[in-house]
């Protein structure tokens, strides 16, 4: 398969998404019925702004030395952008409505994992991961197809 | 009613490299690419570029084909 330098670019980016999933969305998880306060959070907040700028400094490093060629950003790129963020626009739309009912029916439902803010967090991290994932997917489905 | 182009066939005329015309009138490769396998509709203005770059009336180059 031939990927030109934004479809890499674009992998890069769904890459980061799965291994954010596989490393950091567990802690997230195990922490769910848990509450939240910042000492304890801040290693793991430390260790995955420092996770995010290696990870991408040697990712767009590497592209840079492998593929030479200026990247162009033209009416293409333009219009198949603008669709890819309209979808993860539509999905943000739709976990903020999730998100308000959620928020709502703690009292309805009872749920343990929604009274504290480790429930919530869980929820707004996987969203956010699910949401990236999916708009570059779609993103990469639209250069090989379009 | 489809749009169709003669875009590759000119191209290879004036022996021209998708990556040429592409630099040429400020496009990528695969946006050459797209157009030429009517994945993708360029807009007026590319359009226009292409057909002063390869010398050919626009009408020539982009036409409508019934379905």
């Amino acid at each position: 398969m031939n990927f030109s330098k934004k479809e890499l670019s674009i992998l890069i980016e769904i890459v980061f998404s799965i291994l954010f999933a596989i490393f950091f969305l567990p802690y997230f998880y195990d922490n769910r019925f848990e509450t939240y306060d910042l000492n304890t959070s801040v290693n793991k907040l430390i260790q995955i702004t420092i996770f995010s700028i290696i990870y991408f400094s040697l990712a767009y490093t590497l592209l840079e030395i492998f593929i030479k060629k200026k990247l162009i950003n033209d009416e293409r790129d333009i219009l198949i952008d603008l669709k890819s963020y309209k979808l993860g626009y539509i999905l943000y739309e739709i976990s903020l409505c999730l998100f308000i009912g959620v928020i709502l029916s703690v009292a309805i439902f009872d749920s343990q994992m929604y009274q504290n803010s480790g429930g919530l967090v869980f929820m707004i991290v996987l969203w956010l991961v699910l949401v990236s994932f999916i708009k570059s997917a779609y993103q990469l489905y639209l250069y090989r197809t379009s | 009613m489809v749009l169709k182009n003669i875009l590759k066939e000119v191209r290879q005329k004036k022996k021209l490299t998708q990556e040429e015309l592409g630099d040429s009138v400020g496009v990528s490769r695969q946006t050459i690419i797209s157009i030429e396998t009517y994945r993708y509709k360029p807009t007026l203005e590319l359009a226009m570029k292409l057909s002063m770059k390869l010398n050919c009336k626009i009408d020539k180059l982009f036409y409508f084909e019934k379905d």
